[in-house]
């Protein structure tokens, strides 16, 4: 008897240990091995020489086009950051605390802005206000302008970029609002404060910790944005950090991409840390779990110029982009008279069937993403599982090592990928794989964070109850564990999926003949400027999927908890 | 002989003592209550006996059989202990159905389908549920949910059922109508129960033996009606039900004065004068109220008319007095009552 419990205890323990020493290994491979040799490299250590200096960021530093550069990444970002939170701040406040009409509509515009990739919302803006765009051509043939709209500027990277993140603003505050005590509301208003005093003096400081974390957020994804600023900005010579990147590397200049690549980082990484801290404070804020529905507070005379704004500012952020989209990737030729004989499936069918390159790219995006999610899914809630069941000591270790790379900006991991895997032993460069890994490496926070909420939520007396009911421990983690997270595992995989199909820094650093993805045809359509009117309708495409998946999260990622 | 029994069980958390050297005999067929105030060790002693904590020190038996020993090493695991639990907040699992919860255990010993359905269906008859297989766990009710939580406990007819606040949550109708419920089951099954639990009221209600539990150490283990009537320790009086402590204090002549009158009704012991680690408890309604002028009296200040009882507080000089008359007694606030105490029990104080 006792030495059976002692080997099952003995059993339990060891094979904890290999778990947990076999996913630490894979995080090292995965995550920290391809930074730790950008960051050594940018210091002047590599394989072959050891001279520890900072000549490379002195020499980085000393040119006046990366100092340039930082600037109008701050510059963008804080832009953004600022228009987003307006933007997204307003709406989540007009929504869920006035009698604001047709509620429902805008929430949809809302959630469609979301599912369009900023890079194909700057494809929308060019076919709209580009030198060709339908906006200028009809305002120039009307005569209401002589001088084209130029987009290519870094006030369009902003207003793109916002129209981009301001739905995250609207959903994170959103929650916020709902979920502060609305009688903390009633009793100012019955202390004798007014609406308006209400608002800034009540509402507003309650949800102000919300209001910083995703403002921290929009300017770190700001920050790492690669797609808008290389179509929007390179035409008009306006590099911002990531772009510089992307040059530097393409002009073969090594030092001058890592030592760029390790200032975006250490940018991106502190806002990050800003952002965690923030988000740990949230905590403490008080929260009511009743639901208690809000007095809304009347619109009156400006219902109909509010109701009007609202409408005009989604359509421009939502329908326009969308319908020019759609409308486009029915052209024959952008560029072509809009008439009726100059509309054709044509497109739709060269990216299905005609098109090599398309088609390919295409089955490369959905393999590539599909392996990346599962690889992260498996891992992933192999790494909440260790930092949650086991006494392992790195157990907390391994799960930020696993969430860090949110830190990361798609280019510098692009960057770092290239100089990890170039070399033997691990020669992966020019091989799908390195795209792969690097997929995993992005997908990971996703599916890590997903599953880490059910977990935590769980209540642990579950796996006692199945325990009591005769179940060994495994068998606990089976058939009770699994389950309960299992609706986090699945939306974890459909982000990751629908980060791979959208994603363009990874893939167009990465890529080789044979492994482009939608984004490298995407971005390289671009430079061969008769591809508009493809691009939109791969676009559409991409729109489609995302929307899919959404709709797919929202039906199978909820939990039956949430039901109670 | 005790059906189970644990020996000096003691248990540390960050050197705190939450189970201190604790024995405990409990028999077959009997309905025990643990009561103690939040934290005194209650629960982690009830998880020793499910086996989901392990003790520092001590041992546990059940039926004759070593469920743990430190001394010997022998730790026999929840799931082979035959021991069921209804855990407070139930612990359904949500991604069950009521039958999916229920055939669990019955799953696991690899009961055939039809088997599953004929005991589950047995269950629910039991529980007083039936018809209702196919529901989640979220679309019940908490009422629902306790007694889904108890079918699946009784799905293997265990040894023993630990009900861990299993009353707690729900509303006073519904806990009285499931307390009965449970008895009903007990009786029928002729089932081993231990209950733990804050409320006395509760323990009281449904238990055949109780003990109180205080700072990881039994205060007093013993029938309701022994631990009501004849309180050993200052706590347990606090603890059980509505009492007058009275202490002799020089300097308060109105206490002193108490402490005479009470003395002379003693129904254990004598009360030996000015001995300070002395007190006698005096129960609200073992106190008789009169009108108009007698051996003591005082002045009403507050008024509770709690529709079976009226519960008044007496002010005499600085002392207040509990009392708990009949509902038909009129006494209004500001009148003066003289009143006499009926009966009254000795006990240590706490701090001696």
């Amino acid at each position: 008897m006792l030495d059976l419990i002692k080997t099952k205890e003995c059993k339990f323990n060891s094979w904890q240990l290999l778990m947990g020493g076999l996913v630490a290994l894979i995080l090292i491979l995965v995550v920290l091995y391809p930074l730790a040799v950008l960051l050594l490299y940018s210091l002047g250590v590599s394989v072959h020489s050891f001279d520890f200096s900072l000549v490379k960021y002195w020499d980085a530093f000393s040119d006046i086009k990366t100092i340039i550069s930082i600037k109008n990444t701050l510059y963008i970002a804080t832009g953004v950051t600022l228009m987003a939170g307006l933007l997204g701040g307003g709406l989540a406040w007009l929504i869920s605390r006035t009698d604001l009409p047709g509620k429902r509509i805008f929430r949809v515009l809302i959630f469609l802005a979301f599912v369009i990739p900023s890079y194909i919302l700057a494809v929308a803006w060019i076919e709209l206000f580009g030198r060709n765009g339908f906006f200028n051509r009809i305002m120039k043939e009307w005569h209401f302008i002589d001088e084209p709209i130029n987009i290519y500027s870094l006030e369009g990277i902003i207003i793109i970029m916002a129209i981009h993140l301001f739905p995250l603003v609207f959903m994170s505050l959103s929650s916020a609002l709902k979920m502060s005590d609305i009688s903390l509301e009633k009793a100012s208003r019955l202390a004798g404060a007014g609406r308006l005093r209400t608002l800034l003096s009540i509402t507003v400081p309650l949800i102000m910790p919300s209001i910083l974390s995703i403002g921290l957020l929009v300017f770190q994804q700001t920050m790492a944005c690669f797609g808008v600023a290389a179509v929007i900005g390179l035409p008009s010579g306006k590099y911002i950090l990531t772009t510089r990147i992307y040059s530097a590397l393409n002009g073969l200049d090594l030092p001058m991409a890592t030592a760029s690549s390790g200032i975006l980082l250490l940018c991106s990484g502190l806002v990050f840390i800003l952002h965690n801290i923030s988000l740990r404070k949230k905590r403490y804020i008080h929260v009511n779990s009743r639901s208690q529905t809000p007095e809304l507070i009347p619109l009156g005379r400006w219902k109909i110029p509010v109701v009007s704004g609202v409408a005009g500012i989604l359509t421009l952020t939502t329908l326009i982009p969308l319908g020019t989209l759609i409308f486009s990737s029915f052209l024959k030729k952008w560029g072509m008279e809009l008439s009726l004989e100059n509309f054709t499936l044509i497109n739709y069918r060269a990216i299905f069937m005609e098109q090599a390159t398309a088609v390919r790219a295409i089955r490369n995006s959905i393999c590539f993403g599909a392996g990346a999610a599962s690889i992260a899914a498996v891992l992933g809630a192999t790494v909440v599982f260790i930092s949650n069941k086991t006494r392992l000591k790195s157990r907390k270790a391994i799960e930020f090592a696993a969430t860090w790379p949110l830190a990361v900006p798609g280019t510098v991991m692009a960057v770092a990928a290239t100089l990890a895997w170039i070399n033997p032993p691990f020669k992966l460069y020019a091989t799908p794989w390195i795209i792969i890994i690097t997929y995993v490496a992005a997908c990971l926070p996703f599916a890590v964070r997903n599953v880490n909420g059910l977990m935590q939520e769980m209540d642990p007396v579950l796996e006692n109850a199945a325990r009591i009911s005769g179940a060994s421990r495994f068998q606990s983690y089976q058939d009770i564990t699994l389950p309960v997270i299992m609706p986090g595992i699945r939306t974890g995989w459909i982000m990751s999926f629908l980060m791979a199909l959208r994603e363009i820094p990874i893939s167009i650093m990465l890529y080789s003949v044979g492994s482009e993805t939608i984004g490298v045809l995407m971005f390289n359509m671009r430079s061969d400027s008769g591809g508009l009117e493809t691009i939109s309708a791969l676009a559409v495409l991409v729109i489609l999927l995302t929307v899919i998946g959404n709709v797919l999260i929202e039906k199978f990622g909820k939990s039956r908890m949430e039901g109670s | 002989m005790a059906y189970a029994q644990l020996s000096n069980i003691s248990k540390e958390y960050q050197q705190v003592k939450v189970v201190n050297d604790l024995s405990l005999n409990i028999y077959q067929g009997e309905i025990f209550a643990i009561v103690g105030p939040s934290g005194c060790g209650k629960t982690t002693l009830l998880q020793i006996i499910a086996g989901l904590v392990k003790a520092d020190a001590g041992s546990f038996t059940l039926a004759g059989k070593l469920m743990s020993s430190v001394d010997e090493n022998i730790y026999i695991n929840p799931e082979k202990r035959s021991i069921a639990m209804v855990f407070q907040d139930y612990a359904l699992w949500p991604h069950y159905n009521v039958f999916g919860n229920i055939a669990y255990p019955l799953k696991i010993k690899k009961y055939s389908h039809s088997k599953q359905k004929q005991v589950v269906g047995e269950l629910l008859e039991l529980v007083r549920l039936q018809g209702m297989e196919r529901r989640y766990p979220h679309e019940l009710s908490g009422g629902e949910q306790q007694r889904v939580a108890l079918a699946r406990a009784l799905a293997l007819k265990p040894m023993i059922l630990l009900l861990d606040e299993s009353l707690s949550n729900l509303d006073a109708n519904l806990k009285k109508e499931m307390q009965e419920e449970i008895k009903r089951i007990q009786r029928d099954l002729l089932l081993t129960v231990i209950h733990v639990t804050h409320d006395q009221q509760e323990a009281m209600s449904i238990a055949d033996r109780i003990a109180i539990m205080n700072q990881g150490e039994l205060v007093q283990v013993g029938t309701i009606e022994e631990v009501y009537r004849f309180p050993r320790t200052e706590f347990v009086a606090r603890f059980m039900g509505d009492s007058n402590l009275i202490c002799p204090k020089q300097d308060n002549p109105a206490e002193m004065k108490l402490w005479k009158m009470a003395g002379q009704n003693l129904i254990n012991g004598k009360a030996r004068e000015f001995e300070s680690e002395q007190i006698l408890v005096v129960r609200s309604e073992d106190i008789k109220l009169s009108e108009g002028s007698g051996h003591l009296t005082g002045q009403i200040i507050t008024k509770n008319f709690n529709g079976s009882v009226i519960n008044y507080k007496i002010k005499i000089n600085d002392y207040i007095l509990k009392v708990q008359a009949m509902a038909d007694s009129c006494y209004e606030p500001g009148q003066e009552v003289s009143f006499s105490i009926m009966r009254a029990t000795c006990v240590c104080a706490d701090n001696s």
